[in-house]
């Protein structure tokens, strides 16, 4: 029997890859063929690796390692290998995947494609596991790039263009922050002469490549995953346009991979025998620094967000600044970081139960309210939902007696402790940082709970209700959920016991600290060689001691200061348009895909439709042209001086699409209007419901249909509209003019530029010297000045693009050549 | 008079030669046989090169010479392990393609031609690796070429007519350019029979010599550089690859290109030596070539819309990853550069076959046409997903294995900046190939269009599966041949260590 369970334990890191994986078809056909037990076989499945890892746990805890070679490129000899810090991450994702893929099958949810849903799922948590208990690099990068690509096809599960678009920067983020990684790994590999993961400073001495260039491609490689700041750009809208339970996927597992990766390849890979070596430090503070930005930056986004999913998915990249801070202060500390190393464990298992819980929580709720935005889910957190909520909220604020304030209180030791070895200004600097953050933090959860809980003491509402209109950010940006099955595959009674076991945990760990570090905060130190008596001091840590509880108070006090701050004032500020990065990427990303993809319009107004309707006497910003922008010269008027967001007054479904006509519409509208003539706002026509069919679902399609024929009746009895007037503004080139827009002959698939604006400013530009020039031509007596009219914007763009990309090499082979 | 195994090379071109004349014949009397035949002759021929092995392991080679044809120079054969590597890949491909051509092509009265010259090429590939002198190879590498003239030109639209004349002129241009090169070398040293040592191992690199080797290896790098598609050079290829009936792009991108690249290696390793090369600075200006071919390969892949000219440009590039393998001159660059012809060998051919599925089944040429056709055909669709990741070079594929050994190759010659290349031409890689497949299993088919499209029958589909099976299964599986076969090839030529 002894001898099973150990064996059992050595196969167990394959196992946990394998049966998922296996599992999935056996998933898929299960839901296809609608089998009754559909349910259970996925939950079964997702169990699997769970139930694998546990034979494993007294080959771990006696120290030892579950290797286990894999087949694959020969010399460089993949495998599975499995120590303490594997073991609790792998743990972590095989616990808390069968917790999400149960509560979304108890909520009937996704609806739809639930076969492709869940298989693609346990596809994607075999890789997840798999990563995290992968022996060598090579095994690694193939789970890594494995788990990027099937947790597309989870994001992009509701499959309309703009979720598309925007789940393309995670793609492409994703295979670029890869390559990073593949950078790095291939350093590693030609140093050490394999793909092991060693200790490799020596060897990259020989080698003569700086550990310094390692560290920062595994930095960027890591960081995109986890969400750091500057490699976030993926993260608020990928994170709200996925279906709630992918988004707790993300949150609780997916991000930790990164986590895990600097955890594995920077601290145990590069390892000084002597701590506070130079380039260790300077390793740690790119760690460290951008983690407390992350931090702060996370938070303070999470202050004004906009929805609570994305309030949510703000706070998780904050979360992951902690545990950046804590991997810092470990770099930083060496062989004296235990705490470090611990903290940042137990904080991403914190992390991952909380969000877990708050993430699942606020898709029922938003599933019962229509929406995410404060409007629809204001005071709506009521019954036995109010317990988890309220425990998680408190957990990730840090607050005593929750196990959030544990792990909370070793990433700040151990950040005291790398202020007390190397005495620097900016560690004092990073306190007070700390500090900002976690205050923060406590804010936003408050504005959360108030909101959930007491709307009437929500007053900020009003504020950001303006705040949303005058940034012109569409309210489809935090889509509401698909509504849900309605006889879901699992009994109801599945959820509350998943979210009380979960709470209920976190609270007990709380409460007994010394029980939880014992229980997880030991096990990933196994690998590190940390002296023993550190080790041991570990749970004797004083967590209610009056330093640490000192520390909590003043994040609490923090947070409520800063809560009473954001009531009165900081709700008040508005966003200026242009710092939205989110905008500016949509735009990007929209310019390039209305030029791969023809015979479209703008972006999105499938989106626009499918928002909840629209209270009575309520103004709201122009459906579109907060996106694509409003009409040609407006546009351009826009480039000059950023102009507000048009508005239109909408009222059902056919004037909510009026932002899709161009300026001279818009103006004939507000002639109407001021005239009294038509009040009610512009008519559908045949020829917009034509230009409109391609992007609607059937059923508004048909919406759609059924009003523009009854206008159409109308419109039989009634003296025909005078025609349009052609527009004014500033007089452009044919081609921008005309309308419909047509499609440049020749599109371009790059993401990342707007061709489209970029062509514009090149117009733009133009038109501008063109005026400079009769300007100094009548001023100079009539110079002769090259024509610039004939200039062709089409190849100068192609020599912007060429000039880019020759910078870009040049600036790549300078970094190169200073290995 | 040389043992009967030493025909064994002689035997491998004979085949499909007398084959594609008696194809022809056949195909008079009925299309039927002459299908079955073509199939055959091109299995017949991989079958002959593969039983060739146990003849060359250990670094054995065997040939035969005909002095007497072509007096001066004399026509010879010669297989050692890097002509076996090559030959294996080069009839495995045509084995599969001609399988597919067979449900692809419809019949007509150009079919005869099709089959014939097809067979024509196949020999003309073979023979081009198993010459045992340049003339040899200079002769077998034109017939190929002209041959495949009539294969781009198959469908005799206007476009493709356009397309076959610069194609035309580009094979006499480098075929001259090849002549040049050859002449020069026989001139220098009165031999142009490929041996264990370079051709040119007894010229120093002084005075008026220096002249001489630069107008021959200006000769070769033209000739060869033409059909590999290098960058000044390679205006040909997308005109005229995407032209060609799909199992022809195939052999055109996945074979064809790869004569070239076989041919520069030979120049390097065999007629001037690395050493040479070195001296004479070469591999700088190899290089060079290779990063712009790269770069601007992908540039322009990702501006294509039509899918098959967007794999046409995918193969510039690719083939600068090969160029720039054999520039380096490190073993590992090495083996990841026989590696890599390996493995685009098989990717490519999978993804024009499968891009010529979707346009035998739907009609649909561009990449902004193909939403939604994964659901309706998701066994092809997957193909080209799977070859797709392969060429991005994701693990576990066999582009991804081809990345490592160039990659390391290129930080073992003291060029990270190649690596850096590599990674940024796999990024662009990603922005040109996952579009496709997102477009095609996750983006929603617009309404109203008739969407129902039937799979490929079964004779187009199982050259597709056994080439997207192939993009990975060496790796994952128990023995990676393909890598074993390149470590054994860089051998052969690096010499042992």
């Amino acid at each position: 029997m002894v001898s099973l369970i150990d064996t059992a334990g050595r196969w167990s890191p394959l196992l946990a890859v394998l049966l998922p994986l296996v599992g999935a078809p056996a998933v898929y056909y299960a839901f296809k063929k609608g089998n009754h037990l559909r349910g259970l076989i996925a939950v079964v499945v997702s169990l699997t690796p769970l139930l694998s890892l546990i034979t494993a746990a007294p080959l771990i805890l006696a120290g030892e390692h579950a290797v286990l070679p894999a087949p694959g490129i020969p010399d460089l000899d993949p495998h599975f290998r499995m120590d303490g810090l594997s073991y609790v991450f792998a743990l972590l994702a095989a616990a808390v995947w069968p917790i999400i893929t149960a509560y979304s099958l108890s909520q009937g949810y996704p609806r739809t494609g639930q076969p492709r849903f869940f298989a693609t799922s346990m596809i994607t948590f075999g890789a997840t596991v798999g990563l995290f208990v992968a022996g060598d690099l090579l095994t690694f990068f193939l789970l890594f790039e494995m788990m990027t690509f099937t947790a597309y096809a989870l994001l992009v599960h509701r499959r309309n263009r703009l979720t598309m678009q925007l789940s393309g920067i995670y793609l492409y983020m994703g295979v670029a922050g890869g390559l990073a990684l593949f950078f790095a790994f291939m350093l590693l590999i030609r140093a050490t002469g394999t793909a092991a993961i060693v200790p490799a400073v020596d060897q990259l001495a020989q080698a003569g490549t700086s550990p310094l260039l390692v560290a920062v491609f595994l930095l960027i490689g890591f960081g995109a995953k986890a969400g750091m700041v500057g490699l976030h750009i993926w993260l608020p809208s990928t994170y709200t346009r996925a279906p709630f339970p992918v988004t707790a996927m993300f949150s609780a597992v997916m991000s930790k991979a990164g986590i895990y990766g600097l955890l594995r390849f920077v601290t145990l890979v590069l390892v000084w025998p002597e701590p506070g070596h130079s380039q260790a430090l300077t390793i740690a503070w790119i760690i460290l620094w951008p983690g407390l930005l992350t931090m702060i930056a996370g938070a303070a986004m999470a202050l004004k967000a906009h929805s609570v999913k994305r309030l949510l998915a703000f706070s998780s990249m904050s979360q992951m600044g902690y545990m950046l801070v804590g991997i810092g202060s470990l770099m930083a500390l060496g062989s004296a970081g235990s705490l470090a190393a611990s903290g940042t464990v137990m904080h991403s298992i914190n992390h991952a139960l909380f969000k877990t819980v708050l993430f699942l929580v606020a898709g029922t709720l938003a599933l019962r309210a229509g929406g995410y935005s404060w409007n629809h889910l204001l005071g709506r957190l009521r019954g036995w939902h109010l317990i988890p909520v309220i425990i998680a909220s408190l957990g990730v604020m840090g607050i005593p007696g929750i196990s959030g304030f544990v792990s909370k209180t070793l990433i700040h030791e151990g950040l005291e402790e790398a202020y007390y070895t190397y005495r620097m200004g900016h560690l004092h600097l990073a306190e007070y940082a700390f500090s900002l953050g976690s205050g923060l933090t406590g804010a936003y959860y408050i504005k959360l709970l108030l909101a959930l809980i007491a709307p009437r003491w929500a007053g900020w509402m009003e504020h950001e209700a303006e705040n949303a209109r005058r940034e012109g950010i569409p309210d489809y940006f935090d889509p509401p959920p698909q509504p849900a099955d309605e006889n879901p595959v699992l009994g109801g009674r599945v959820a509350p016991a998943i979210l009380l076991t979960l709470v209920g945990a976190a609270a007990f760990f709380g409460f007994f600290p010394h029980l939880a570090v014992r229980a997880v905060g030991l096990l990933p130190l196994i690998p590190y060689s940390f002296p023993a008596a550190d080790v041991a001091h570990l749970p004797e840590v004083s967590f209610f001691g009056s330093h640490a509880m000192k520390a909590g108070i003043k994040s609490i006090i923090l947070g409520v200061t800063f809560y009473v701050l954001y009531h009165f004032l900081l709700c008040r500020i508005t966003i200026p348009r242009w710092f939205s990065l989110e905008l500016m990427l949509l735009r990007t990303v929209q310019g390039a895909s209305t030029l791969t993809q023809p015979g479209h319009g703008p972006e999105g107004i499938e989106e626009y439709a499918e928002r909840t309707p629209v209270e009575e006497g309520e103004r709201r910003p122009g459906p579109l042209h907060a996106i694509t922008g409003p009409g040609m010269a407006e546009r351009l008027t826009g480039f000059f001086n950023r102009g507000q967001a048009h508005e239109t007054r909408s009222s059902g479904m056919a004037q909510r699409l009026t932002g899709f006509l161009d300026r001279e519409d818009r103006e004939q509208e507000d002639r109407e209007q001021e005239s009294g003539a038509a009040g009610e706002g512009r008519r559908p026509s045949r020829d917009m419901a034509e230009r409109l069919s391609d992007w609607l679902e059937p059923r508004e399609r048909k919406e759609l249909q059924e009003e523009v024929e009854a206008e159409a009746e109308a419109e039989e009895r009634k003296p025909e509209s005078p025609a349009p007037r052609a527009p004014g503004g500033i007089p452009l080139s044919g081609r921008h003019a005309s309308r419909p827009r047509p499609q440049s002959p020749r599109r371009l698939g790059i993401p990342g530029i707007d061709w489209e604006a970029l062509s514009y400013r090149l117009d733009v530009i133009i038109l501008k010297l063109k005026a400079k020039k009769e300007k100094w031509q009548t001023a100079l007596g009539n110079l002769p000045l090259p024509d610039t009219s004939s200039v062709n914007t089409r190849n100068l763009n192609f020599a912007a693009l060429m000039l880019a990309f020759l910078s870009t090499l040049t600036l790549i082979y300078l970094v190169s050549r200073t290995r | 008079m040389p043992g009967p195994e030493q025909y064994w090379p002689l035997w491998a071109v004979l085949v499909p030669l007398v084959g594609s004349v008696v194809a022809y014949i056949l195909g008079v009397k009925s299309p039927r046989a002459r299908d079955t035949f073509a199939l055959f002759i091109t299995v017949a021929t991989f079958g002959l090169v593969v039983s060739m092995y146990p003849l060359l392991a250990g670094g054995k080679v065997i040939g035969v010479s005909f002095p007497n044809i072509l007096m001066p120079f004399g026509v010879s054969f010669r297989a050692d392990i890097l002509s076996f590597g090559m030959a294996a890949i080069i009839t495995l491909i045509y084995s599969l393609a001609m399988l597919y051509a067979l449900g692809y092509m419809h019949e007509g009265p150009t079919s005869n031609r099709f089959y014939s010259c097809t067979l024509l090429t196949l020999a003309g590939c073979v023979g081009t690796v198993f010459a045992g002198d340049l003339l040899t190879l200079f002769i077998f590498f034109e017939a190929m070429s002209l041959a495949s003239y009539v294969l781009v030109i198959h469908e005799q639209t206007p476009r493709a007519m356009q397309a076959g004349n610069l194609y035309f002129v580009t094979v006499i241009v480098g075929g001259l350019a090849i002549f040049l090169g050859m002449v020069t070398v026989y001139e220098v040293t009165g031999s142009v029979t490929f041996g264990e040592l370079p051709i040119l191992k007894d010229i120093s690199l002084e005075g008026g010599m220096v002249t001489l080797m630069w107008i021959s290896f200006a000769g070769f790098l033209v000739g060869f550089g033409m059909k590999a598609g290098i960058v000044p050079l390679h205006t040909w290829l997308p005109e005229a690859h995407p032209v060609a009936p799909s199992p022809a792009s195939a052999l055109l991108s996945g074979v064809m290109l790869k004569t070239g690249a076989y041919g520069l290696i030979r120049v390097i390793f065999n007629v001037f030596g690395t050493d040479m090369v070195k001296a004479a600075g070469w591999d700088n200006i190899l290089l060079a070539l290779a990063a712009a071919t790269i770069v601007l390969g992908s540039v322009w892949a990702i501006m294509e819309d039509q899918i098959k000219r967007r794999l046409a440009y995918s193969s510039i590039a690719q083939m600068g990853y090969i160029l720039l393998g054999m520039a380096l001159l490190t073993e590992r660059a090495l083996i990841g550069d026989f590696f890599h012809i390996f493995s685009h060998a098989i990717m490519k051919a999978c993804l024009f076959l499968a891009a010529g599925a979707v346009i035998h089944a739907t009609g649909k040429e561009r990449v902004s046409e193909i939403n939604g056709v994964g659901l309706q055909m998701p066994v092809t669709m997957a193909c080209f997903g799977l070859a797709s990741l392969a060429m991005i070079g994701i693990p576990p594929f066999n582009g991804f294995v081809s990345k490592i050994f160039l990659g390391l190759g290129a930080l073992d010659a003291g060029m990270p900046l190649y690596l850096v290349l590599l990674l940024i031409s796999s990024f662009m890689n990603a922005i040109y190939y996952l579009p496709i497949i997102i477009s095609a299993f996750f983006r929603q088919v617009p309404e109203g269009t008739d969407a129902s499209y039937s799979e490929v029958p079964v004779r187009m589909m199982a050259p597709m599966v056994v080439l997207a099976v192939a993009t990975f299964i060496f790796v994952v599986g128990p023995a990676n041949l393909p890598l074993i076969l390149s470590q054994l090839m860089t051998v052969s030529l690096m010499g042992g260590s």
